[in-house]
Order: structure tokens, then sequence, then C-alpha cells
């Protein structure tokens, strides 16, 4: 948030990107840390461009301020993102991949001395998700199916992140899905179980999260688009090499202690979207209704975002 | 009789709705934004979500049965157990000055206090169901009508009282007989506002829930459901529309002889 004080831009030279501002969305999630990184490092200003974090509560409560523009880029699941784009209420463009999950980043969990012991138990249970229809109920109903459970024999709730371990203290949710660092805190100080990783399997290196815009800027903005591009790969990179970088860039927009942060388990980060992982969502989505019919993933890549 | 006639009389006065249907459906046509879908489309997304059922189920379908009747049920509950709190506590604090002096304060702060802001005591209290719900309403709603009863209790015409005393009425006698029919219009008039109230906290309370109209409309919404979520809307106020109705004929009713002086 510091790189790039200055108010006073140089003179736009041809070549430079339309737009010097970019406000990005973003849930305070560890899979984020590389745009930190570029602010921090700087690699956003040596493109010309002063980015401006917002954090977010969910891709799809975000989604409204993508369309109006409060936010340029935001960082959102990629079944938020398809399914905002399947439905025609939002065209947007993928510029970008966030993360990929590694096993330990999302986890399920019960509370101390919960009688769940096994998906098959999940059936009328109430399951905390952060948002509705988005990845994690995708990604549950896909732990649920081998178990013989459909998706409307579990009830889902939602709840911030946040406030889930306090959720499954209190029986409000009977299992709750946490992302690190909050499922190393609901288990340190709650005692809560790990009832399964949930993208193990058929969902191993699942395709989390990607940085949208909307097609109308995507168009006006190629240049912009192109800078934001170049540093977020570069700063995926240094997040892949060195995750010293990673957990000193977590402390400033997450409240994750050094101690907690040490034990994640972080190397997801994307340089590159990669088309067929992302038709992998889409082709789940498909195939657990959220979908009507097949939808090919490429319409929606912006050029240089998969390269 | 007349009070009937007039609440039958009050759909003669819907001429205006078909005016509003036609520039709303212009309006959103013209603007082609896919958060605003024209009313023909939300009208027969709405059919489809909820009244595809048999006749003889008031064509609601599964989805409408599993949501509909637990919204209402805890709106009517907790809109019972306000009311029934709120004239009770009203009522004796607008007849007891002591009482008054004691309570007033904390009613003050309790009013202040925004229902969706406690949402996570609520939950914490009684987790997600019915009883957070209707916690969450009560809590929202009892305020008006409290404040409103006070009011009508403290209004009550000495003269009425005295006369009352006169004929020798009992404690319980002059409640019902002269200090509630009094006081019964400010009450009314509490127990309406607390009406719509009702209808948001319900929603509101709903987001953070499994079922519901509520939470159906933040499943449309994080589906990008957009005629789902306007559906839900429409929903939301045909329901406040004919609850204020069925009001307005209980209003009447209990208020006849109050309209027969005027």
């Amino acid at each position: 948030m510091t790189a790039c004080g200055g108010g006073g831009d140089p003179a736009p030279q041809s070549g430079g990107p339309e737009k010097t501002e970019i406000r990005i969305g973003m849930l305070p999630l560890p899979e984020v840390a590389p745009i930190q990184l570029a602010i921090d490092k700087g690699y956003f200003a040596a493109e010309g461009l002063t980015v401006r974090p917002e954090l977010i509560s969910g891709g799809a409560a975000a989604m409204p301020d993508l369309v109006s523009g409060k936010i340029d880029i935001l960082h959102s699941n990629y079944v938020s993102a398809l399914l905002a784009s399947a439905s025609g209420t939002v065209k947007i463009k993928v510029v970008g991949d966030a993360y990929a999950a590694q096993p330990g980043n999302f986890l399920l969990m019960t509370k101390k001395g919960s009688p769940i012991t096994e998906i098959a138990h999940l059936k009328g249970r109430t399951i905390g998700v952060n948002t509705l229809n988005n990845i994690s109920t995708l990604s549950v109903s896909a732990l649920l199916k081998p178990a013989g459970l459909r998706p409307e024999d579990v009830k889902w709730v939602e709840r911030p992140f946040p406030e889930m371990a306090g959720a499954l203290e209190s029986g409000q949710v009977d299992v709750a899905l946490l992302p690190e660092p909050f499922h190393q805190a609901a288990a340190k100080t709650l005692g809560a179980v790990t009832l399964s990783d949930l993208f193990t399997g058929p969902l191993a290196d699942f395709p989390i999260a990607g940085y949208l815009v909307t097609e109308t800027f995507a168009q006006q903005n190629p240049k912009a688009v192109a800078a934001f591009q170049r540093a977020l790969r570069k700063a995926a990179e240094l997040a892949r090499s060195d995750s010293a970088e990673v957990t000193s860039a977590l402390q400033k927009y997450t409240k994750i202690d050094q101690a907690t942060a040490s034990t994640m388990k972080l190397g997801g980060f994307s340089t590159a979207v990669d088309p067929a992982r992302v038709q992998r969502v889409a082709d789940l989505m498909l195939e657990f209704g959220y979908l009507k019919q097949k939808f090919d993933v490429n319409s929606i890549l912006a050029g240089g975002a998969s390269g | 009789m007349t009070a009937l006639r007039r609440v039958l009389a009050r759909p003669a006065r819907l001429w205006v709705v078909p005016i509003v249907l036609l520039v709303w459906e212009l309006a959103t046509r013209a603007m082609q934004h896919p958060f605003f879908p024209p009313p023909s489309v939300i009208v027969v997304h709405m059919r489809d979500l909820w009244f595809t059922g048999s006749p003889s189920r008031l064509w609601l379908n599964d989805t409408a049965l599993a949501n509909f009747p637990q919204s209402l049920g805890r709106l009517l509950a907790g809109r019972v157990l306000a009311g029934v709190g709120g004239v009770t506590i009203g009522v004796a604090i607008g007849r007891s000055p002591l009482l008054y002096r004691f309570l007033d304060p904390i009613i003050q702060f309790g009013r202040a206090l925004p229902a969706p802001a406690l949402l996570p005591m609520f939950l914490a209290l009684f987790s997600t169901g019915t009883r957070m719900q209707i916690a969450t309403i009560t809590f929202g709603i009892v305020w008006p009508v409290l404040f409103n009863a006070a009011d009508g209790a403290r209004s009550v015409q000495p003269l009425h009282l005295d006369t009352a005393q006169v004929f020798g009425l009992t404690r319980g006698q002059r409640l019902l007989r002269v200090i509630l029919p009094s006081a019964a219009p400010k009450i009314f008039a509490g127990l309406r506002l607390s009406l719509s109230l009702a209808l948001i906290l319900m929603v509101i309370a709903e987001f953070f829930s499994t079922e519901g109209i509520g939470f159906q409309l933040r499943a449309a919404q994080r589906a990008f459901d957009l005629p789902g979520v306007w559906g839900a809307i429409v929903l939301l106020g045909i329901l406040g529309y004919l609850l204020n109705q069925g009001f307005l004929l209980l209003e009447k009713r209990a208020l006849t002889w109050h309209d027969a002086k005027m």
C-alpha cells in the first residue's frame, strides 16, 4: 500500500497503462500474498501501476462492486466467477490465477468430541461455508458423493471465515469449512478435529481462485491489464520460491501471527491460468447442477493470462 | 360493517399497480442491466421457483412449502411475543411513574441497539434456527409497541379513571374497560409500525439460516440468479402488503367503538 505513494504520476508516455490506479478487492487469505508482495517489492510501481487493495468477504458478495466499478480487479473463487459469467450477470475476463489447492489448505472440521467422524455422518447436518453456491459448497458436494450423499442431504449456512470457529464451537454449525490460517487456530484454541481435507483425491490441485476484471475494463485497459499480469507473475514466482517473503507479506493484510504463518502449507501460488484446470471447475459445476449446460472457459480467459 | 367494506374497497385502489408494472417493464427493458430484469421475467421465474405445485396446495411446490410456512411462522411468533410483551410492559410503565423512572434508562438503551448488530450474540445464544430468528424479530420490534403502549396508557383521561373509581370498578376491570380501550389506538399504531420492521428482521435473520425466504434470497444472490433475487423481493413486498391488509382488518374491528365515536 506504500509502494507508490507519490500522487504525481509521470506524464503518460506512450505504451504506459491506460489507468494507473487499480483498486483490487481481495479476501484476507494467504492466497493473495503475491498482490502484497508486488506492492511491497515495487513490481506494480515498475509497471506504472498503483494498486490499492480492499478487503472483501467473498467473491460473490463483491461482484456488484466490480460491476459498478468501485473495484477494478476482483479476487474471486472460480465457481462464483463462472456462475456470474454463465448467468449473463457480468461479462468477466480472468486476468490471472491466484491459487491452486495444496493438501492442508482447506479442511472440513468438527467440534471436539463430535459424533461426526466420517463424511457419511453428514446427512442432515449443517455445514458452515463462507459463501453459498461457491467453491466451498461445490467441493464439499464432490466430497459427499462417494459417501452416497447429495448436496440436498445437508444444510448449508453462511458464516465469514473469521467467525467460523466460533460458530462451530457454539453449535451453530456441525461442520465448518476452514481455510488456513483459521483451521490452525481452531485446532489450537478449541481442539477442533479434522474430518477431511477438502481438496484431495479427484479434487487434488484444484484451482481455487483467480483475478477478474469486467470485459469492458479489459477492452478499455489492455495495457494496464498486461502490466498487472507481468507484475503479478513476478510476485507469484517470488512467493513460490521464498516462503519467508510470503510469511512477512501476510502480516500486512491479515492478522496471522508469525508462529501460525510458519506452520502454514503454502505453495499453490500460480503464475499463469491453466485453461484445462479451470475447465475442471466448470465441468464439476455442470455435474452438480450449478451450470445448466457445458461452459467453455476459454471464452472468459483474457489474453496473456494463460501464456 | 363499514370497516369491512372499507377494507374490501381497498383492492379497487390497485389500479396504479398495472401502470407501475408497465413503467417498470419498459424501464428495465430499456436499461438492459443484468441486475434489473424486467417484471415479466421475474414473474415467470417466480412461478418456476415456487408455484408449480398442484391447485389443491394453492399451487405451492415443495420448495415453497419448505420455506414459506417457516418464515411466516417465525414472523408471527415474533410479533405475538413482541405484542404481548410490549403492551404489558408499556401499559405498566405508562400507568406507574415509579416504574417508568426505573425502567426508562434501560429501555432507552435497549431501543438504541440495532437488532442486526446483535445477531452474532443471538446466534451464540440460540444457535442457528427458529429460536434465534424469533429472538431477533422480537427484540427488534418490541420497542415501537412498548413506547406507543406506554404513551397510550399515560394519556388516559383522568376523568374516565375517576368515573370508573366512583362506579367501584376493580383494578382489573379498570384496566380492561378503561385503560386498554383508551390506549388501543396508540397500541395499534405501534403494532402497525412493527409489522414492516418484523419483515425486514425476518429476512436479515434468515440470511444466517438454512431455510426460509431470506435464505432463498441469499442463495439466489450467490448463484447470480437475479430474477430469483427479485422474485424473493417481490414475494416479500406482496407478503408485507397482505399482512398489513390483514392487520388493518383486525384493527378496524378492534377499534369500531372508536370510529363510531368520531
